[in-house]
């Protein structure tokens, strides 16, 4: 067999292989590009509170253990986390943070984010000599946090309000209902609202 | 013949991909990425009566650009993707501001923050800062799950013919614009 019998058939099956793979490159790419630039369906995307599952539990008297599990596709910013107390007889003196990963923002520059799961120990503790015992029942630990879907939108921030009972021997958790949504803060806004709220 | 066929399977790909992608392609009918959203629970009268201070504390009503093009783009500094799209918004108010377009940028932030942003990017259009109400007339205008950055256009006389969550595309937002500055016109 003479050489140029032998080349023709490699080269011919070899420009195939090499059509289809463009083929299946090309529509790959296409299918890429189109994702990224896609309206997003909104029906694709998850309620905040569902997007970003908070739980807690009291690991001891002192210390309470928030969780957040973050659905696919979703992460949380980790210096967006702010807590607050309606009581001063308390304080939150040091949380435990998990460092996150990192990423260059070209808006915000260095960001720390969590994905999948992430969880933060509050330690609770007493400011004054009565401390716990009065601290008032029940005391609400509100939770502001603020997350973003890969999707390309971002979620207000969240603002979840776990119930606390203090005693003289420490906290307990109520069993029922012990963490509450809301994605606004509960103070009146400078108008809108209301006027919506009156009708149209 | 495995040849052909290989060659025959990848225009096939090519060709559902393509086909794929027509099937998917944005509808022109703008009513129908409207109809994927929330609900619009307001009527042109309370859009336009809706007042939010601006970040020098004077009141705003969106009634004065009742006989504009209205566009709303609901943003926040903390909000990646909103920054990212606000630069093309600010080009479209300097190219169309004068047909009859009017962009209003609703920030869910505090003054203090959109205030910064402002003199630190200056935008072109209205920037009206409403840390606790713009997410509830968002809702009221169908953002239905309170996302950001949410987008909506309002024609002249108080109709919302088109909503968006997510970024908006400059193709997006200037066939809107083309189609109905030009129906104003007439």
């Amino acid at each position: 067999m003479k050489p140029d019998d032998q080349g023709a058939p490699l080269n011919s099956s070899r420009s195939i292989r090499q059509a289809w793979s463009r083929g299946v490159f090309f529509t790959f790419a296409m299918a890429l590009a189109h994702g990224a630039v896609a309206a997003v369906q909104e029906q694709e995307l998850l309620p905040a509170e569902k997007a970003f599952s908070a739980s807690a539990r009291l690991v001891n008297d002192r210390l309470l253990e928030l969780r957040f599990d973050i659905a696919d596709g979703y992460y949380m910013y980790r210096d967006r986390f702010r807590f607050s107390i309606n009581t001063r007889a308390i304080s939150l003196p040091r949380q435990s943070w998990p460092i996150g990963r990192w990423k260059q923002d070209v808006n915000f520059g260095k960001v720390y984010t969590y994905r999948g799961s992430v969880r933060i120990l509050l330690p609770v503790s007493s400011t004054g000599r009565e401390g716990l015992a009065n601290a008032g029942n029940p005391v609400n630990l509100v939770v502001t946090s603020q997350g973003c879907a890969d999707l390309g939108v971002c979620y207000p921030p969240l603002h979840q309000t776990l119930a606390l009972e203090s005693g003289s021997s420490g906290w307990t958790m109520p069993r029922q209902a012990s963490v509450s949504t809301f994605s606004q803060p509960a103070k009146p806004s400078h108008g809108l609202g209301n006027r919506l709220e009156n009708g149209k | 013949m495995p040849r052909v066929m290989l060659g025959v399977g990848a225009a096939l790909l090519v060709l559902f991909g393509c086909l794929a992608l027509w099937l998917d392609r944005p509808s022109p009918d703008h009513e129908s990425s409207l109809q994927a959203l929330g609900k619009v629970d307001v009527t042109p009268g309370a859009i336009y009566a809706a007042r939010f201070l601006d970040i020098e504390g004077k009141s705003q009503e969106l009634g004065q650009w009742q006989h504009q093009l209205l566009i709303i783009n609901f943003w926040a500094t903390w909000c990646a993707p909103c920054k990212a799209e606000m630069p093309m918004l600010a080009k479209l108010q300097e190219a169309h501001g004068m047909h009859g377009v009017q962009i209003v940028g609703i920030a869910v932030d505090s003054r203090e923050n959109v205030d910064k942003f402002a003199k630190q990017t200056p935008m072109g259009y209205p920037l009206l800062p409403d840390e606790t109400g713009a997410i509830e007339f968002s809702k009221r205008l169908g953002n239905r799950l309170g996302l950001l950055p949410y987008t909506v256009v309002i024609a002249p006389g108080g109709n919302v013919i088109f909503s968006h969550v997510g970024i908006v595309t400059e193709l997006m937002m200037i066939d809107l614009i083309i189609k109905n500055t030009e129906n104003t016109a007439k």
